[in-house]
């Protein structure tokens, strides 16, 4: 996939860094990102994809519905390789939410609804996620992957 | 990246295949319009065969949502068939295998029409 050049990387062995516009194909850019990211830190294949599906879908909430797709927002994605696991922040500059205010899309009225089950599959493809606002506004989500002990 | 969508006819089922990731973006509203397409040509048995999707998102999810809820209220109906490990364990994470008729094979699939 070719990278947009309004797209700032910064890349080290243990740590990646991306500034991605608010456009779907960042979801896109950061899945990709964060699957090679993963596979170079020795993540089991598997788990490469289940990392880099939460970031997508982590990534297309902070752009969709943080940031609304305002092409003068930033969607903020840091990850660092840690002692207990891959730590993944993805941070919007919307107007952020409250997280408990989101309907349960595993009850029957929402079952049915053809969106709001991207934070259910973070949830469940990571190991570990917090999701609150930033400090400097808009909403972070937090994400740990631990490494199987396949891998 | 993008979705190929392709039909035949087996047994007066209407079979498609879906070929590359069913996600956010045109890939899901390719799904939306094809399914919405055989409806309104009147076709009334639908198989979506997954055997060659390789990744399906949240939005992908909701496009199947969609396309069985569209399904539905033209007086079809509408199976999943091929599901691969990683899809089947999205449908359980998110209790649509509860929503979905899902078949292990097509040819499964094909024949529940008929019982």
């Amino acid at each position: 996939m070719s990278e947009a050049s309004n797209h700032d990387v910064k890349s080290e062995l243990r740590r990646l860094e991306l500034t991605l516009e608010s456009k779907l194909e960042s979801a896109d850019l950061a899945e990709s990102r964060m699957i090679d990211f993963a596979a170079k830190a020795n993540y089991a294949k598997e788990q490469c994809e289940e990392i880099g599906l939460a970031v997508r879908e982590s990534v297309a909430n902070a752009v969709l519905h943080g940031n609304r797709s305002d092409l003068n927002k930033k969607v903020f994605l840091t990850a660092e390789i840690q002692a207990h696991g891959l730590v993944i922040r993805v941070r919007d500059e919307g107007e952020g939410f409250v997280p408990e205010s989101l309907p349960n899309p595993l009850e029957p009225p929402h079952l049915h609804r053809e969106s709001g089950r991207g934070l259910l599959l973070v949830k469940a493809l990571m190991d570990e996620v917090i999701v609150r606002r930033a400090t400097s506004g808009g909403m972070e989500l937090t994400m740990t992957k631990h490494r199987s002990k396949r891998a | 990246m993008a979705l190929k969508l392709t039909n035949r006819e087996v047994d007066g089922v209407t079979v498609v295949e879906l070929d590359g990731r069913i996600v956010l973006g045109e890939e899901s509203s390719a799904l939306r319009e094809k399914v919405k397409g055989l409806l309104a040509e009147g076709k009334k048995k639908l198989v979506l065969d997954l055997k060659n999707v390789g990744m399906i998102d949240s939005s992908g999810l909701g496009a199947l949502v969609a396309a069985h809820s569209t399904a539905t209220t033209a007086g079809a109906s509408l199976r999943l068939s091929n599901l691969s490990e990683r899809s089947n364990q999205l449908l359980q994470i998110t209790k649509l295998l509860t929503v979905f008729d899902v078949s292990k094979t097509e040819a499964d699939a094909v024949r529940s029409f008929s019982k």
